[in-house]
């Protein structure tokens, strides 16, 4: 009985070193600040084509997206906005309030509050036009959300609800990325073209994606299937071998040669980095500081934040 | 071993409920036709579609689709074309493309949804005429031995999507069929 005891009391001790020992919130930070900044950027490019997005006049607008998913427990702040006239200056000011509760985040003024609000109009932006939505939108709903939840003001070695809750935020922003690569390799183990390596040609043939004429790799076909193979081998052990110390750094290594080919080479230079940027997430305390310390010897880095440093 | 208080071990095994009801809706609600999806699309899918979590992550996946362009044509009343193109251009934003392979997956008919917006930045159109084309990628080897080159759109499906009147904003009737010619 006392053993049963032991191993019940062991796994508890566990379970909740895992998710509620706090972290350092220079990790937080340093991830906040990085994501941000990319999703900012991202938002910025959204910012000057609104009108095609959410204008129901001039634009490519969806009255109804009930038609497209169920939206019984979806909500949008815009719904009766959009088709009034008031929504020609509302939208760009409500857009250009998003990307101001980004800079605070990025800069970390009033970090949580900022994220609330920015998750508020991130979400309402997604559904008043479900058609000019992709990954990068979808991703970053997950971490604006684990924002909303993690303060800053944790240290390690924190008790109580709040350092909890963070510690919460964390990991599951850790499960997440996790989750996205197993479920995006998964699927792919369901398409004919990834069992026979021909996938990348796909992609890099396909002049909608590709960046620059790869017409060349046609004459290195086994390299197109290598990485083919390896893409589906990564992504389908990255949510195993990201855990395990040994692994940690070669894995990480893998998926930003993969995210900054995408970069490099496809027109989703916003999904390269934003992927790059939640490897973060996966970073010890002494890699954390030595990326701080870089980012503090550039001097736009330390004249805009100087909370950071 | 200090032990822990009563109130932190309520309160961790609060959250850890939370915890792991999370995580398993932002893994079922996505594949929530599922047998497993239906049992517990109860609880989990107002907690994930409020949060929109419900996301599938199926990049490349099954496979990567083909290249897909809207082609666009405004007319006069009489029906002469006007101006001929696509949207978007090759190196637009991926916004944008994403944008126009959900007007060209519309089942209920993408003219409606895109017409106002091509009429508004074509003045003078009468109506649009939009079809969705569907191009096919040249193989390794033909592209290997030049027979043909990446980009090339001579294998290309073009389906006719529909026609929309630019003055009365509306689908004109008659129009909504959809039919399909094969180029080549």
């Amino acid at each position: 009985m006392n053993r049963i005891k032991q191993a019940v009391g062991d796994a508890w001790a566990g379970w909740t070193g895992y998710w509620f020992d706090s972290f350092s919130s220079e990790r937080w930070r340093l991830f906040r600040a990085v994501i941000c900044s990319i999703m900012f950027f991202a938002y910025l490019v959204r910012h000057f084509s609104l009108e095609d997005y959410y204008s129901p006049i001039t634009g490519i607008y969806i009255a109804d997206p009930s038609q497209y998913v169920s939206m019984a427990y979806r909500w949008n702040l815009f719904t009766n906005l959009l088709p009034s006239p008031a929504a020609a200056w509302a939208i760009p000011a409500l857009h250009a309030l998003y990307l101001v509760t980004l800079i605070m985040m990025i800069i970390g003024i009033l970090p949580r509050m900022a994220a609330i609000l920015a998750f508020v109009l991130h979400v309402s932006f997604i559904h008043a036009n479900i058609g000019a939505v992709y990954g990068v939108d979808l991703i970053f709903t997950f971490y604006l959300f684990f924002m909303c939840l993690a303060s800053d003001r944790v240290k390690r070695g924190d008790h109580g609800p709040r350092a909890w809750i963070s510690s919460m935020a964390y990991r599951f922003a850790q499960i997440q990325l996790c989750i996205i690569y197993a479920f995006s390799g998964w699927e792919k183990l369901k398409g004919a073209a990834w069992w026979n390596g021909e996938a990348m040609w796909s992609v890099i043939a396909n002049p909608q994606m590709a960046r620059f004429d790869f017409s060349w790799l046609a004459h290195a076909p086994l390299v197109l299937v290598l990485v083919a193979y390896l893409t589906l081998i990564w992504e389908i052990y990255f949510p195993v071998l990201v855990w395990l110390p040994r692994w940690r750094v070669p894995t990480l290594f893998i998926g930003l040669m993969f995210h900054l080919s995408i970069v490099g080479m496809m027109k989703l230079a916003f999904f390269g980095f934003l992927m790059i940027s939640t490897y973060v997430l996966f970073l010890t305390d002494a890699e954390v500081k030595a990326a701080w310390n870089a980012l503090k010897r550039i001097p736009a880095v330390r004249r805009l934040v100087p909370k950071f440093l | 071993m200090r032990t822990p208080k009563k109130t932190t071990i309520l309160i961790q095994a609060l959250l850890s409920i939370w915890a792991v009801f999370h995580v398993l809706a932002v893994l079922i609600t996505p594949n929530r036709e599922t047998y497993l999806g239906k049992q517990v699309a109860s609880v989990m899918v107002p907690y994930a579609d409020f949060l929109e979590l419900a996301a599938n992550w199926n990049f490349f996946a099954p496979q990567p689709g083909p290249p897909l362009r809207l082609e666009f044509e405004t007319v006069d009343r009489e029906g002469s074309q006007l101006l001929h193109g696509f949207w978007p251009e090759l190196d637009s934003p991926w916004r944008q493309t994403t944008l126009s392979h959900f007007v060209m997956k519309d089942q209920n008919g993408g003219e409606r949804l895109i017409g106002n917006f091509l009429c508004a930045r074509n003045p003078g159109s009468h109506a649009v005429r939009v079809w969705r084309n569907t191009y096919g990628i040249p193989t390794i080897e033909e592209v290997a031995s030049a027979q043909r080159k990446i980009g090339d759109e001579s294998r290309v499906v073009r389906q006719f999507i529909g026609e929309w009147t630019c003055s009365k904003k509306v689908r004109p009737s008659g129009t909504t069929s959809v039919s399909a010619e094969v180029k080549s």
